[in-house]
């Protein structure tokens, strides 16, 4: 019998092969069973970063270069079956290779042969050369390579970012199970990544509530929330919690909807009337680029334009403000959001985000810069700064040019133009400028009101009267702190025209008449829901166990609800502070260039980052992060286990909504972390572990910097050391809701100290519970004042490799919360190798991104003062009392040499500027490109003075060469200063 | 009755003393406290201290200054350059910078971070109106209720009532308000849908507060009403055992006409104090219970700006809570009278 069945088997192997034989992909063929899963008996392709691999194919690598890496897939399902190959390397000397990673060790050339565990005519083999690689300098820019190059630019960031944990330790993705009212159906089957359920859009309902509070309207969708929104104006706004809800009143040139399938979402214009923005050259005339920094949108005006909402009644300095209800928007209201956010004295929070960056606008800066003063004559823009700088009504600047961001009318009708920093795809185009933060405003709202009440609560008003509303919902009323109703815009122009999908059908949209937020304790949302007084509940860990383990169900008061699966769209993780002292020190101290810290903070701080110099140690972290059970934690609570960083919403190809998880660039980033089982490998937590207390912990205890348990002789069992991390968590309930996901790591400790270290040594995890305030940990995080901080960050999925500058060491996104290595330099140990080049994280990101300038050791080339004199610690070169000036020596070879053209400079305090132009500046500097600058008293009003270095570099654009401007700056003192 | 009047207007101007001084404490206290960390990033610190500066609590220089300690953030610098140093103002600066705002033009600064640019006092007269009309019902019915379970308790002393009174006394005086007000909530409002799990937001109609008034003062009623309960029946137990009550009966009075004569008159007098004391628990023990409930009272007000560092809404709050208790007091005292004709206060002795 089972000759017979070996006989079988065989046969249908062989007719397998056979038709596998037929199959396109070459390399590895010529076996495999049809059907099942037998290991080792499929038929696969090769494939190396993204692209098939044929036998006998060459490739270039580089000494050092991570994340190269031979994935094998199957013929038939695709399914990535590389750890069921075999790889050898000819030369072990020259590369290694291991469960398809390679490592190239030397300069040389080496085969690597793929065959499969058990059948030897499988086999495919590529050659290698190994170089080795130099170092980054000069212009850089990879931001016109296509989507797979950029997938393999991150994966070279992500490598470095996890393995010395500038990422830190990822947990689980947010997402779990929501349950709804059966009277809400969500449209689509499955959870769309990156755009939800589409409740506010696609979502109906079929009945009323009944049992809603007092004075709600059943009709409406019911919120239960533990805190609400505190104010409208989403400009102003630093947290989420604004902009979550000014999506429902606020309009977008471009936004996203369910597709005609439902499974999917795409982009379409809403307030524009262009599918994707429009690429124009410098004189204003449309042309054909795919790569472009200036863009224009034609937008709804006349009898397409939107018309502005609000429910007040009141009047306010003297404006009767319910006479911009229903009113009209008019173009030169698309000005309006630019030139608030702009006009740096309004003081709107997200305003210098407009002033940098790939969604930055060109003159921006400058504009910002000058209208710092307010002139406290009740204007809300500096009409005569913005003309100058921006553009003015006929769209131009003072020397002619086209503005920046400018209003006019072509044959196709009223259009809004930019000019962006920076050169970007029409895609990212339509991205960038699809914030909700554009939406429009008239001025004189805006001046009765005033921009510092704007969407806020003064004395006798609430944002039913501050604030005006565009968008599908306006705000009918709103008790600070307590509950939001937003009823639907009738008027709204989607709402009357409904969509045309792609498919020729009309789909109506908005067909909610309103939705009601409610403000209620945490405790009570269960009960809410369940007696029917809101439509959602996002049930807990508990609740999960009972009554919420089943799809459907009825609650005791009759309410029946169905289940959903949301998938995730923010990996939480454990935070890490890495930092050395001295790292800690020098951007955390007193003269920190992150963020600056007092004398006796700073000695707290440092003393901490000395006392606990295992966090520093990255075996050990190696320890935490492969000890943590990331699938037991996460299934008691209905949640994904996961490693990456990112979550799948985020997209390296936003066009064709290819996630970056899914690319082999990926996957080769985790190849050796044990993703298989979430990262979860107690022995290799104790391999790290063992490392660590050899090399840093045991020495520690040597020397004294061990903490017993109790009090004598420590590092006895019965009094060990004590391996003290602080754990800060989020919200006040979170120690209790999540504090488990450490026992995995307490028990793997213990085991390994009792078997080989006496049991001499314990861990010991601090929580520090969160407050109401749940920004209050990331401001910790963002100071440096923290070993493990839980919290996630997420930010621009449709372009992961610009949100990717959170990892970098000088916080310049803003929202770098771990804290490790020195970014900004060549890792001398552990090098980015990409493109047969060294790179500093910050180097190549920044090349990545738009371009960069880079000296010969990696770093960026930038302008610097190399004055001597001077006790401070801004030098100088000289002062002259008698003109109250000072002159400083700027050198600006680094720029030069890197191949900065075209250099200028401004000197400004915000008052008086004094500018070089290149002429000026190549007659006043040496042969070594250093030249005295004088700070004349033209600038004596303030003490510090700001140099700004403007130049051009020429990068390889996708048609060509590109030139684009970019700046150096330096902080300089005037007179005043220097005297002080 | 002018030295009634005397008596008074004197203990009207004990009262905006004492609230001065207990606003001058609490002043004092809470500045005294270490800065919380300012949030957000440095733009929005500036901002925040900008804030601070127009409100007279911090000072602001372009360099730094040796004296007045330590920067409250680390120097912002502008996009222009211009550099910001900002410190404390003298605490006694800061003082009388708040007293003459208040005394010179009334105004007891803006809330900076609960509901930014609004008038503190606003803020309060938004929030007042809840807590008072709670605790106010919430004591209307304690009262009556408390003598006449305690009543009760004393006619019935040792019997099976009196125990049961007892013991059902002891329940409420020991599990606290919000505990009540969470069982309430889920019986009443959860289980049986009868009343409503929150407070009604603004603009409801009348019936709808009425309903909502039921949890939360039923909430605070029953530790109360345990408290007057005891009393009550501990004093009419000691006035009833007094021999001028046992001449009254000898001289023919019925026991109700013995008790509601002469034994409760006298047994309420150390009782009216008492009632300041509960009127003052309830106020305080509406806090926690504004925040179950989701009333927009003062006594969350006082939680929310504690916890955000808001000292003008802080300070405010606490006037009036205070103000609200010195005169509760006043108006007991005065009751005396009424209560005792022997207590006359203000009377001079004869």
């Amino acid at each position: 019998m089972k000759k017979s069945v070996r006989l079988i088997s065989l046969f249908a192997i062989g007719c397998v092969g056979l038709l596998a034989s037929c199959t396109n992909h070459s390399g590895i063929t010529g076996g495999g069973s049809g059907s099942g899963v037998v290991s080792g008996l499929r038929a696969f392709y090769v494939t190396y970063k993204g692209q098939d691999v044929n036998n006998g194919d060459t490739f270039n690598i580089n000494v050092g270069e991570k994340n190269i890496r031979l994935a094998c897939h199957a013929n038939d399902n695709n399914e990535d079956i590389t750890h069921l190959a075999t790889f050898t390397s000819s030369d072990d000397t020259v590369l290694s290779i291991s469960n398809g990673l390679i490592t190239p060790l030397k300069a040389g050339e080496a085969d690597v042969t793929i065959t499969n565990a058990s059948e030897k005519d499988f086999s495919c083999t590529v050659h290698f050369v190994v170089s080795e690689s130099s170092i980054a300098s000069g212009v850089q820019s990879y931001s016109t390579v296509d989507y797979d190059e950029k997938a393999n630019i991150l994966g070279a960031l992500e490598k470095y970012a996890v393995d010395n944990y500038l990422t830190g330790i990822t947990l689980f993705s947010n997402g779990g199970y929501v349950v709804y009212n059966n009277r809400y159906k969500p449209l689509p089957r499955e959870y769309v990544s990156g755009y939800g359920w589409g409740t506010m859009k696609e979502g109906k309902l079929d009945s009323d509530l009944t049992n809603v509070p007092e004075n709600h309207d059943p009709s409406y969708y019911q919120i239960g929330t533990v805190s609400v929104a505190g104010h409208a104006n989403a400009m102003d706004a630093s947290g989420s919690d604004v902009s979550d809800i000014a999506s429902y009143y606020t309009t977008a040139y471009y936004s996203t909807r369910l597709n005609a399938s439902n499974n999917g979402y795409e982009w379409y214009p809403s307030l524009a009337l262009d599918e994707r923005p429009i690429a124009v050259d410098e004189l204003g005339n449309q042309i054909q680029s795919d790569y472009n920094r200036r863009w224009r949108i034609h937008v709804r005006t006349g009898d397409k334009a939107p018309v502005y909402r609000t429910a007040s009644t009141a009047t306010m300095n003297g404006t009767n403000l319910s006479t911009f209800n229903k009113r009209s928007v008019a173009l030169e209201d698309y000005l309006t959001p630019f030139k608030i956010m702009l006009t740096s004295w309004n003081g709107q929070y997200r305003g210098s985000e407009l002033t940098d960056g790939v969604s930055g606008f060109t003159g921006a800066a400058s504009y910002f810069n000058a209208t710092s003063t307010n002139p406290n004559d009740g204007s809300v823009v500096d009409e005569e700064a913005w003309d100058n700088l921006m553009g003015d009504e006929n769209g131009q600047l003072p020397d002619g040019s086209r503005g920046n961001i400018i209003v006019g009318k072509d044959e196709e009708g009223d259009y809004i133009e930019f000019n962006l920093l920076y050169p970007c795809t029409q895609f990212y185009a339509m991205y960038y400028l699809s914030s909700s933060l554009y939406s429009p405003l008239p001025i004189d709202f805006v001046e009765a009101v005033t921009p510092s009440n704007l969407g806020q609560f003064p004395t006798g008003y609430s944002p039913v009267d501050t604030f005006l509303y565009t968008g599908p919902y306006y705000v009918e009323q709103w008790q600070n702190g307590q509950y939001i109703k937003l009823t639907r815009n009738d008027d709204f122009y989607e709402y009357k025209e409904g969509f045309t999908m792609s498919d020729g059908n009309h789909r109506d949209v908005y067909q909610i008449p309103g939705f009601e937020f409610q403000q209620y304790s945490q405790k009570s949302l269960q009960s809410e829901f369940e007696t029917g007084a809101i439509d959602s509940y996002a049930p807990t860990k508990d609740t999960l166990v009972t009554p919420y383990n089943t799809t459907t169900g009825t609650s005791a008061q009759g309410v029946k609800w169905t289940r959903y699966q949301t998938k995730g769209d923010s990996n939480f993780k454990i935070n890490v502070n890495s930092l050395t002292p001295e790292e800690w020190r020098r951007r955390f101290g007193t003269s920190g260039t992150v963020y600056a810290h007092d004398s006796s903070e700073t000695s707290r701080w440092v003393n901490q980052r000395e006392d606990r110099a295992y966090l520093s140690d990255k075996n050990f972290l190696d320890f935490l992060s492969f000890a943590l059970d990331r699938e037991t934690i996460c299934t008691s609570r209905g949640m994904t286990p996961t490693q990456n960083y990112f979550s799948d919403n985020y997209l390296i190809d936003p066009e064709t909504g290819i996630s970056y998880n899914s690319t082999d660039a990926h996957a080769a980033v985790l190849a050796d972390r044990y993703n298989e089982s979430y990262g979860y490998s107690p022995d290799a937590a104790k391999r790290a572990l063992e490392t660590a207390m050899e090399e840093t912990i045991i020495p520690m205890g040597e020397d004294g910097k061990l903490v017993a348990n109790g009090s004598g002789q420590g590092g006895i069992p019965t009094n060990p050391w004590l391996i003290t991390i602080d754990m800060n968590w989020m919200n006040p309930t979170d120690e209790k809701d999540y504090g488990d996901v450490f026992d995995s790591i307490y028990r793997i400790f213990d085991e390994l100290i009792n078997e080989v270290y006496g049991g001499c040594y314990k861990l010991h995890i601090n929580p520090i519970d969160g407050t109401s305030d749940f920004n209050a940990v990331y401001d910790l995080m963002k100071r440096g004042e923290f070993d493990l901080g839980f919290g996630a960050v997420s930010g621009n999925d449709l372009n992961p490799l610009n949100f990717f500058e959170v990892m970098k060491g000088d916080n310049s996104s803003g929202f770098t919360l771990n804290w490790g290595p020195d970014t900004s330099k060549i890792d001398s140990e552990d090098p980015i190798i990409y493109d047969g080049k060294k790179w500093s994280f910050d180097g190549l990101w920044q090349a990545a991104d738009s371009a960069a300038l880079l000296n010969n050791d990696g770093t960026f080339a930038v302008a610097s003062n190399v004055s001597t004199n001077g006790s401070g610690s801004i030098k100088y070169e000289s002062i002259d009392s008698k003109s109250q000036s000072v002159t400083y020596r700027i050198s600006f070879k680094q720029l030069v040499d890197a191949g900065a053209k075209e250099l200028s400079l401004s000197l400004s305090n915000g008052d008086a500027t004094i500018a070089y132009t290149n002429e000026q500046l190549e007659e006043l500097w040496d042969s070594n490109y250093v030249a005295s600058i004088v700070v004349d008293n033209t600038l004596n009003k303030t003490r510090s003075v700001t140099l700004r270095v403007s130049f051009e570099i020429t990068i390889n654009g996708a048609d060509g060469p590109l030139t684009t401007e970019t700046s150096s700056t330096i902080g300089l003192l005037s007179y005043t200063g220097v005297n002080q | 009755m002018p030295y009634l009047l005397k008596y008074s207007l004197k203990r009207i101007v004990l009262l905006i003393f004492t609230t001065f001084v207990i606003l001058t404490i609490t002043f004092f206290l809470m500045k005294m406290l270490p800065d919380p960390p300012i949030s957000g990033n440095n733009v929005a610190q500036n901002a925040y201290c900008q804030d601070q500066v127009s409100q007279g609590y911090y000072l602001v220089f372009h360099t730094e200054q040796t004296g007045l300690g330590s920067t409250i953030i680390p120097p912002y610098t502008d996009p222009t350059g211009a550099t910001f140093f900002y410190y404390r103002r003298p605490l006694i600066d800061q003082y009388f910078s708040w007293l003459t705002g208040i005394f010179t033009r009334w105004e007891w600064g803006t809330s900076s971070v609960i509901q930014r640019q609004a008038d503190a006092i606003y803020i309060i007269g938004q929030r007042l109106v809840p807590t008072i009309t709670i605790n106010i019902f919430a004591l209307i019915i304690s009262l009556p209720l408390g003598f006449i379970f305690g009543i009760i308790a004393a006619l019935k002393k040792n019997k099976p009532t009196d125990h049961v009174i007892s013991t059902v006394v002891m329940i409420f005086i020991s599990v606290p308000s919000f505990v009540i007000i969470s069982l309430l909530m889920l019986w009443l409002s959860y289980d049986t849908g009868w009343l409503p799990s929150s407070w009604p937001i603004n603009g409801s109609p009348i019936s709808a507060y009425a309903r909502a008034m039921v949890i939360p003062v039923l909430a605070l009623c029953f530790g109360t009403i345990a408290a007057f309960t005891r009393y009550t029946r501990a004093e009419l137990c000691e006035v009833m055992s007094s021999e001028f009550l046992l001449l009254a009966r000898t001289k023919g009075l019925t026991k109700s006409q013995c008790v509601v004569r002469h034994a409760l008159r006298n047994s309420l007098v150390p009782l009216v104090p008492m009632i300041i004391g509960q009127f003052i628990g309830i106020l305080g023990g509406s806090v926690v219970l504004e925040q179950l409930y989701g009333i927009q009272g003062i006594g969350r007000l006082f939680v929310e700006a504690i916890n955000a560092r808001d000292y003008n809404v802080l300070l405010v709050d606490m006037a009036v809570f205070t103000m609200i208790s010195l005169a509760a007091s006043l108006l007991v005292d005065l009751s005396y009278g009424i209560v005792d004709p022997r207590i006359r206060m203000g009377a001079k002795a004869s």
